[in-house]
């Protein structure tokens, strides 16, 4: 039997893909994310101004992909932990980072890939231009939104190894500062949000721009909004990528 | 001896305040070796760092010549595992989990070789099936598929005839002989089904209480414990028993189903006694031999459990 130089990472990234897309769970993620964005765009403005429908009940969005991205990382790392598949994984001839960044990236590219397309509907709902710029920095908040709730979860799943403990408390921490926080805060999604959001809108829409905040938003605050879901993921998976890769015990 | 192809040094490993090894000195040479111990011996711990999933707290573990912790990559390259739990995706079919574990070995020619080790295991009906619907025998046999895939020198596994009917438990050790002697893999196996390894081992390994009670080829562990163990037949064993226990070549004595056994440890002062205590009590003596050694027995002294 003859060997070949396989290309680990890739096919690991392609074996989680395909783990998660045969995954029922899959379909109740594509069904929440559409109905998070026909809930959301269930306030019609007038065409003029209906970009703002982007912003109109993105707190369900983020509510429900809080939900959805902490049941599926909680899934693919503790759940793994529990059911032994990890200890198998790491039994074949793979590098511990390959396994970690796969299941990462598989992860968010299938939650956020299931999000972005329904929010894609928004586009048609609200009568938007495939090139409006406030679609994508929505979409990038979004993205960081996932980023948060992945590292808060995967460090929860390394620390419990156990999926119903996860889910349920990665989903309540971040549920628990999106209603400690109001919609001003930088500590909630929603908050941050109303930043980057209030921000690009002020670039893009001079003639029209809805005042989300008490003033124009500046450059400080949305750099804020930014840089704390980009903090705490660098530092929380940075933590959580050495713990898995140096000191883990696969009992 | 064969080359040794695994092997421990005074391996550590506490959880802890739970010692699960304790000053583990293994070796296992090509071929295929038995790996038996109780419930919490240190089987599994021993496996998790031979894998390099676990790091030990003391000693050093190595196999092909290669450092377990920090070469764990490069063993893994050469062998295979099956562990105990089936821990398989579900929604995959039997075929498209060992393609998936084929290329992550590198196999070039993955279909045939999927194919001909489904064929193998007899899971060739069953390969587009999901593994969900798999019985706990067919598990077992995709779990050998996937520790045999590209041909390892080393195949370890963890209790693979647990659960599994009598028939597909022959087929399976049936499987395990013929891939040592056609491609000359060597395994570990790890199990409590002693009459299994009988058949196939010729390596034993005896862990209790994380350390080697004993290990050896499993010719002389069978003549060396034999060679110590005599059964007693006569017409009032408890009496027997009792003037036997006296004798200073006796280790341990106990009864079973009406025979007495004896451990002695002078085999030339025993059997001269013996005519003389069966006289003396006006006993009969209706037989009197050296047991043949089974794993069993040999396990069970060495671990020292009382077989009554």
């Amino acid at each position: 039997m003859s060997r070949s130089r396989p290309r680990t990472f890739s096919r690991l990234v392609l074996w989680e893909i395909e783990g998660c897309l045969s995954l029922p769970i899959l379909s109740l993620i594509v069904a929440s994310a559409i109905i998070a964005v026909l809930v959301q765009s269930s306030s019609p403005r007038d065409f003029a101004n209906s970009y703002i429908n982007l912003y109109d009940g993105t707190s369900i969005i983020f509510l429900i992909l809080a939900l959805v991205a902490s049941t599926l990382f909680s899934h693919s790392f503790a759940g793994n932990i529990g059911n032994g598949g990890l200890k198998r994984m790491l039994s074949y001839p793979v590098r511990r980072w390959q396994v970690f960044l796969s299941k990462v990236i598989a992860t968010t590219l299938i939650v956020f890939g299931a999000y972005a397309s329904a929010f894609t509907l928004n586009l048609y709902l609200s009568s938007l231009s495939p090139l409006e710029p406030l679609f994508y920095v929505s979409l990038f908040t979004m993205f960081l939104h996932l980023l948060l709730v992945c590292t808060v979860s995967i460090g929860i799943s390394l620390l419990t190894g156990s999926e119903i403990i996860s889910t349920m408390v990665s989903f309540l921490l971040v549920l628990g500062l999106d209603n400690a926080f109001d919609f001003r805060s930088y500590f909630s999604s929603q908050g941050r949000f109303t930043y980057i959001f209030g921000y690009f809108e002020q670039l893009t829409h001079l003639d029209s721009f809805f005042m989300l905040t008490n003033s124009p938003v500046t450059v400080e605050e949305v750099a804020i909004s930014i840089a704390i879901p980009i903090l705490v993921t660098t530092v929380g998976l940075t933590t959580a990528f050495i713990y898995f890769t140096r000191k883990m015990e696969i009992d | 001896m064969n080359t040794i192809i695994v092997n421990t040094t005074n391996l550590v490993k506490s959880f802890g305040k739970v010692v699960a090894l304790n000053g583990l000195n293994m070796q296992a040479p090509k071929g295929i070796s038995g790996f038996v111990g109780k419930n919490g011996s240190g089987k599994t711990t021993t496996i998790g760092i031979l894998l390099g999933l676990i790091k030990p707290n003391g000693g050093n573990a190595t196999v092909f010549g290669l450092d377990c912790w920090q070469d764990s990559f490069e063993i893994r390259r050469r062998l295979g595992v099956m562990h105990e739990i089936n821990a398989y995706p579900g929604s995959f079919s039997g075929r498209r989990f060992l393609e998936h574990v084929a290329k992550l070995y590198g196999v070039s020619q993955v279909n045939q070789t999927v194919d001909a080790l489904l064929k193998d295991v007899g899971l060739a009906e069953a390969k587009d099936k999901p593994i969900k619907a798999y019985s706990a025998g067919m598990l077992k046999r995709l779990g050998l598929a996937q520790a045999l895939i590209g041909n390892p020198e080393l195949a370890i596994l963890d209790e693979p005839t647990a659960n599994i009917d009598p028939l597909g438990r022959l087929t399976l050790l049936d499987k395990i002989k013929e891939m040592h002697n056609n491609h000359d893999t060597s395994f570990l196996i790890a199990t409590h089904i002693l009459s299994d390894l009988e058949k196939i081992c010729n390596w034993l390994i005896i862990i209790d209480s994380g350390k080697i009670a004993d290990q050896g080829n499993i010719h002389n562990l069978t003549e060396k414990y034999s060679a110590s163990i005599y059964k007693v037949e006569v017409s009032n064993p408890q009496l027997f028993v009792a003037a036997v226990q006296k004798l200073g070549a006796v280790d341990r004595v106990w009864e079973e189903n009406d025979k007495v056994f004896c451990k002695v440890n002078n085999p030339e002062v025993f059997c001269e006694q013996i005519p003389k205590i069966v006289i003396e009590l006006k006993l009969q003596l209706k037989s009197f031999q050296q047991t043949l050694g089974t794993l069993e027995e040999i396990y069970t002294q060495t671990v020292g459990e009382k077989r009554r």
